[in-house]
Formats: structure tokens, C-alpha cells, sequence
């Protein structure tokens, strides 16, 4: 009896399951497979790395107005190491990561302010910023000579080239969706998929784009992989610099609510041993 | 030892000097110590004080977040990040607010819920059901207005869009968008009154209704799992029904280990997953509003979806949209006729026929298949699945009538079912 009913609960959720599985399948475009960023946030060497990647670079153009450089507190710096590695004569602890450039400028320059960088880690996600920075590649019909595959025909030029390897677009046909995709998944780097339309309307082939770095580099490669990682790890961190000690602070709260909630069975069913 | 003994005699006689003058005694009697419940409550029955205690949670956050936060166009976003960042314990506390808001629908749905399965909105029950929607309302209100406050896009974008729903009122729509709005778009003059609204107006109003629906449940007792009324069995000597037992201190007791086992769930999704993967915290509301950007994909927040998809599955007729508007506040509204619209045999569905099963059971899924349907962007195919969802939604309520008169139910027990656990 009782086993029925369970059942009988359940059946309108397995149904619902089967419904919704078929129409995720259903839904088409571009297909853009990003990588999973390989960020440790507890790894504080690596996001002070990307912190100085970040101010030499990024803050050339990009500004991070909602955090203040004091944040950086957090990964267990003095106020004199910030001072010293990350500000000029001046400038103060507690003023917030400010661009380099004028609004004005940018403007003239890229047709807009480039966005704030504070919450991108969030807005947009770190696999994101991972794979756009490793997507790259030389494309001559393009104003600042780069384009990106993860965000096409993008204003930014490519500011960390110097560090990397210079990516060329490679692209192959495949005859089923299938097939483009299993060749995705051996590429190392971010990939696109476009379905090519012949006249009748359906889908003939598939285009699978991505990145080719060159061979002679690998260690060039291997040094911008890790920089982008530090990046992707230190955007993480000040998105939300307050992760790693709420973090740690969770685990402790969380223990001893597992703890209350076991005193509190126990006193439950002392007071109803008399209830029949 | 003296001293102790002195203090006690001191507690006792400002208790006995309050409760001469304040009815402060007798109401933990009529509340607490001497409230009978009835014994066999089971799971479902925890919504109801935890839906309590997440009001609480939301009221004293509330509170602390509106220290800081700056309810103005400029600085509105800055402030949230400035909590987030430099408020001691802003964090906590602010995640604590964001997902208290969605923990308060996942509960307010599972009470409901509760009350649909036992017929709890039946009669003697019917104001307690209409003041548990009047807070259902109430807290969509609160959801929606202190969705815009911090001011990110999917915030402003959402306030645009729910906003505009009046806008397709025939005659005066325009006019009625721009009085709600204070504006010709959503703006600092919205942002302000929205503020108002979430902070000061609809609480009150929150709070006077659980006041009410609180004293309704107690002057009528409580419903259960077999909806039958412990009150037509009463131990004739002291009138007490022979299966209620004192709220107090048996199910205290009760509530406080499911409010442990709500407040380990609660804790874990506060500190390990505060976005619960974009559900509670889209991620475009991390993105400044921004009134030149439409985001490509606007989604309510996770516990609107239902509605809202039935708001986009519904065609414009006669040059105008406002059907899926009146659609939408129907499928919402239409709960208020549940006590009419039943017409049952017995209250519980432990003893209703396959007949009831069967439309709850296809109401449910319309329900969730909505919710998922709404969080995702239209083709031409959801829409059609949505459309029909939409009908079995109605159906569940307008057939009722028939259906309940109709079904095959089991004989109601005399006394209620409890087996020691």
C-alpha cells in the first residue's frame, strides 16, 4: 500500500523528467564549447600572480570599481606589500582598482567604456573568461588584428600577446553533428560548431572551428595557460573576496547545526514517548 | 541559595503585576500550553512554522541590510557590492536575505501544498485559506518589489517587463504603467517607491494578516493528515478532544527539530551555493542596470516561472495583449475558490478516489513543467507544450466541481491514524 503510493507520487514527476528532457535536445544554434577553467581559489600564490597580471594588464583599459585594493587583505598581504606591488607614490590602500585610461578615451578608442571587470567572474562565469582568453587567434580583417571565438569580432584586442603564442583559426567539416562534436571534445581549447544550411533548410554539414597554436612554442603555451589560469583565479577572487573565510566559516556552522539537529531529535522523541 | 530563591519570588510577582493587566497568560494558554492539536501531524506539517521562521529571517536581515543599502539609481548597485565587501558580516547577512526570499516560496508552495492533499481550506477552514493567500499575494509583491532594489539588470529588465504587463490594459494601460512606474521607464522615482513598498508597506500589511490567519487556525484547530475533526471526540470531563495533545510543548518540540534540519539546509545553501546555480542570484544580476542593454534572455526568478509562462503561452486576440495578463492573475487568484470549488465526500487524500488523484497529480506537473518552461526562452514547440499545461492548470480547478462531487472516496475514520514512530 504504502509502496503504491509512493509510486503513484512520483509517476507525474518521471513525466514531467521525460518531457522536459526531450525539449533541452530540441533547441539548436551556434554551439560554443567553453573549457573548465582549472582555478584552485585556495590557492593564494596563484590568484596574487594573477593579481599582478591583472593591474598590468587589465586595469590598462578595464577598471574594477567595486573593489578596493585593501580586498587584497585577504590573501594575506600587508598593506605595505600592496602599497610597494600594486600602487604608485600616492596612491592609497584603500582606493578602488580604477583604469588608466579616461572615459572620454576609451571611448574614442573602442566605442565604448570597457566593462567593469569586478563581478565578471560572476556575470559571465570564470569558464568563460578562461576560454575567451585562450581564444585568440590572428585574423587580419579585424581593426586590432585578433579576433575570438568565444566572443566574435570582439573591440579588445588580444593584450596579453606578448606572453602567448600567436593562434591561427582552424576549421574542419564534418558530415554529422556527432562527429564535430567528438573532435570538440579532443580539442584542447575552446571550439564553436556551425551548423552549414544547404537550400532545402536542413543542416548539410558541420563546421567545427578552433585555435591552433603553433608547435614550435610549447613552452610559450604552457607559461600563457598558467597565466590565464592566475588571471581566471584572481577575477574569481575579486569577485568575491570574501569567499575563502566564508568558506571556512560555513564548515563550523554547518557541523554544529548537524549537531543541533541531532540534540533536538533526541529531545523530540524523549517528550513524545508518551503519545500513543 | 536566599538569593536565588528572592530573584524567582521577583520574576513571579512582575509576571503576577504584567498579567493583571496584560493577558499575557492566557494568551500562551490559548496559543501555546493549552492548544490542542491534533497528535498525528506528519512531515507536511512543518511548512507552517517554518514558514514563520523564514519571516523572521527575512524581517531581521531585512533590517540590517537596509543600514547600508542606499535605495538610489547611482549608488544602488555600489551599495549591495559595498555590503557584500566592506559591511561586517554584510555577506552573511545579505545572502541570508537572497535566499530567504527563494526558501520562503520553496515553503509557502510545500504549506500549500499541504493544504491542497488534506483539504485543509475546507470548511470550518475557509478564512484561514483566504488569509494564507492574502499573504501569498503579499509575498509575491514583497519578492517582486525587492527584486529591483539591487539594481542589476536581470532587476531592472524583470521590474520592465512586469511593469509593462499593465501597459496592455485596454484605455488606460499606458497611463496606469507610467503612475506605477512614477516614470516614463523604470527609474530612480521606481526604485524609491518599489523601496517603500518593500520595506515598509507590504510588511505591515504581511504581518497583520499571519496575525490573522494564525488566530483563524486557532479559533477553528487544526486540520490533518486524515481531515477529520479531533473536536467531535472530547474527553467529557475536561472537553479536551481525546486526540489533541498541547501545542506546547509537544510540538515546540516538533518544530524546533525541523527547523535544525531546515536551518542545516538553509546554512548550506547560504555558505556553499548562495547562486544555487542562477536560480537564486542570476547571473546577469551581477551586470549594473543598464537602460540601453535588454539582456537577450529575461527570466523571472525560479518561483515566478510558472506564471510566467503561461503569461507568454497565451496569443494576443482583438489587438491586444492583456489575455495573458488575465490569465496569469487567474491562475493565481483561482486558489481563492478552492473551498467553494470542492466538493468532496471527505477532506483527505488518503481517502479520495482515483478520480482526485489523477487531477492532482496532472495539476502538479503542470505546475513544475510550467516552472521549467518559464526559466527557459520560448520556441514554437514549448510553446505549444505550455499552452496545454496552461489548460490542465485550469482544468484541475474548474472541473473540480464534477470531479470531487464524482469520485469513488473511502469511508473517513472516526478517530485519527497514529502509529508510535
Amino acid at each position: 500500500m504504502m509502496r503504491k503510493k509512493r509510486l503513484g507520487l512520483l509517476s507525474p514527476l518521471l513525466f514531467a523528467l521525460c518531457l522536459t528532457g526531450g525539449l533541452v535536445q530540441a533547441s539548436g544554434g551556434d554551439e560554443v564549447k567553453l573549457e573548465q577553467a582549472p582555478i584552485d581559489r585556495f590557492d593564494r600564490a596563484s590568484v596574487q600572480r594573477g593579481a599582478r597580471l591583472f593591474s598590468n594588464y587589465c586595469l590598462s583599459c578595464h577598471q574594477a570599481k567595486f573593489m578596493n585594493y585593501s580586498s587584497l587583505r585577504e590573501l594575506g598581504l600587508t598593506d605595505a606589500q600592496i602599497q610597494q606591488n600594486f600602487l604608485s607614490k600616492g596612491q592609497k590602500v584603500t582606493q578602488a582598482m580604477k583604469s588608466n585610461i579616461e572615459v572620454a578615451d576609451a571611448k574614442n578608442w573602442f566605442g565604448s567604456m570597457p566593462p567593469d571587470l569586478t563581478l565578471a567572474a560572476r556575470s559571465r562565469g570564470t569558464d568563460w573568461i578562461y576560454s575567451y582568453l585562450r581564444g585568440f587567434y590572428k585574423d587580419p580583417s579585424r581593426p586590432t588584428g585578433w579576433n575570438n571565438i568565444v566572443f566574435p569580432n570582439v573591440g579588445m584586442p588580444h593584450v596579453l600577446w606578448e606572453r602567448s603564442s600567436q593562434g591561427v583559426l582552424a576549421v574542419q567539416k564534418f558530415e554529422s553533428l556527432g562527429e564535430a562534436q567528438g573532435e570538440a571534445l579532443q580539442t584542447n581549447g575552446p571550439t564553436k560548431i556551425k551548423a552549414e544550411h544547404g537550400h532545402g533548410g536542413g543542416p548539410t554539414h558541420y563546421i567545427l572551428e578552433k585555435v591552433n597554436m603553433p608547435q614550435s612554442t610549447p613552452q610559450i603555451a604552457e607559461n600563457y595557460n598558467r597565466d590565464v589560469t592566475d588571471l581566471v583565479n584572481y577575477m574569481a577572487f575579486m569577485a568575491e573576496p570574501g569567499y575563502l573565510a566564508h568558506r571556512q566559516t560555513g564548515r563550523f556552522i554547518v557541523i554544529a547545526l548537524a549537531f543541533a539537529v541531532f540534540a533536538a531529535y533526541i529531545v523530540k522523541r524523549e517528550y513524545w514517548k508518551d503519545i500513543r | 541559595m536566599s538569593s536565588s530563591k528572592s530573584s524567582c519570588g521577583v520574576a513571579r510577582r512582575a509576571f503576577e503585576w504584567v498579567d493583571a493587566r496584560f493577558p499575557v497568560g492566557k494568551m500562551v494558554r490559548e496559543h501555546l500550553t493549552e492548544y490542542y492539536a491534533p497528535k498525528n501531524f506528519n512531515f507536511w506539517y512543518y511548512f507552517g512554522s517554518l514558514a514563520l521562521l523564514v519571516l523572521v529571517n527575512q524581517i531581521v536581515t531585512g533590517i540590517f541590510l537596509t543600514m547600508s543599502y542606499k535605495p538610489d539609481a547611482q549608488t544602488a548597485f555600489a551599495s549591495v557590492e559595498y555590503i557584500m565587501r566592506d559591511v561586517w558580516g554584510g555577506r552573511i547577512i545579505r545572502y541570508m536575505h537572497s535566499t530567504g526570499a527563494s526558501m520562503f516560496f520553496v515553503v509557502v508552495y510545500l504549506h500549500m501544498f499541504r493544504g491542497l492533499i488534506y483539504g485543509s481550506y475546507r470548511k470550518p477552514r475557509e478564512l484561514i485559506w483566504i488569509f494564507g493567500m492574502l499573504i501569498y499575494l503579499c509575498l509575491m509583491g514583497e519578492a517582486f518589489f525587492g527584486y529591483l532594489l539591487p539594481w542589476g539588470q536581470m532587476s531592472y529588465w524583470g521590474a520592465q517587463v512586469i511593469v509593462n504587463l499593465f501597459s496592455s490594459v485596454p484605455i488606460i494601460g499606458p497611463d496606469l504603467a507610467v503612475w506605477i512606474r512614477g516614470d516614463f521607464s523604470v527609474s530612480d522615482a521606481t526604485l524609491n517607491r518599489f523601496f517603500a513598498f518593500h520595506v515598509i508597506a507590504i510588511p505591515l500589511v504581511l504581518l497583520g494578516l499571519v496575525a490573522a490567519h494564525i488566530l483563524a487556525l486557532h479559533e477553528v484547530g487544526s486540520n490533518n493528515p486524515d481531515g477529520v475533526e479531533i473536536k467531535k471526540h472530547k474527553d467529557p470531563a475536561t472537553g479536551i478532544p481525546l486526540d489533541g495533545i498541547p501545542f506546547h510543548p509537544y510540538y515546540t518540540v516538533k518544530d524546533i527539530f525541523g527547523a535544525a534540519v531546515f536551518l542545516f539546509i538553509f546554512f548550506t545553501i547560504v555558505y556553499f551555493f548562495p547562486e544555487m546555480g542562477g536560480y537564486f542570484l542570476e547571473y546577469n544580476n551581477f551586470i549594473p542596470a543598464d537602460a540601453m542593454k535588454t539582456p537577450e534572455h529575461i527570466a523571472p526568478v525560479w518561483y515566478f516561472t510558472p506564471y510566467y509562462a503561461m503569461l507568454r503561452a497565451v496569443p494576443s486576440f482583438l489587438g491586444t495583449q492583456v489575455w495573458g495578463v488575465l490569465v496569469m492573475g487567474g491562475a493565481v487568484m483561482i486558489f481563492f475558490g478552492l473551498p467553494w470549488l470542492d466538493r468532496g465526500a471527505v477532506k483527505s487524500i488518503r481517502y479520495r478516489g482515483l478520480l482526485y488523484k489523477s487531477f492532482l497529480a496532472a495539476f502538479v506537473v503542470s505546475f513544475l513543467v510550467l516552472g521549467y518552461l518559464g526559466v527557459m526562452p520560448s520556441t514554437p514547440e514549448r510553446t505549444i507544450l505550455a499552452r496545454v499545461l496552461t489548460v490542465v492548470y485550469f482544468g484541475f480547478f474548474i472541473l473540480m466541481p464534477w470531479y470531487t462531487a464524482r469520485d469513488k472516496t473511502l469511508p473517513e475514520p472516526d478517530r485519527v491514524q497514529y502509529s508510535k514512530h
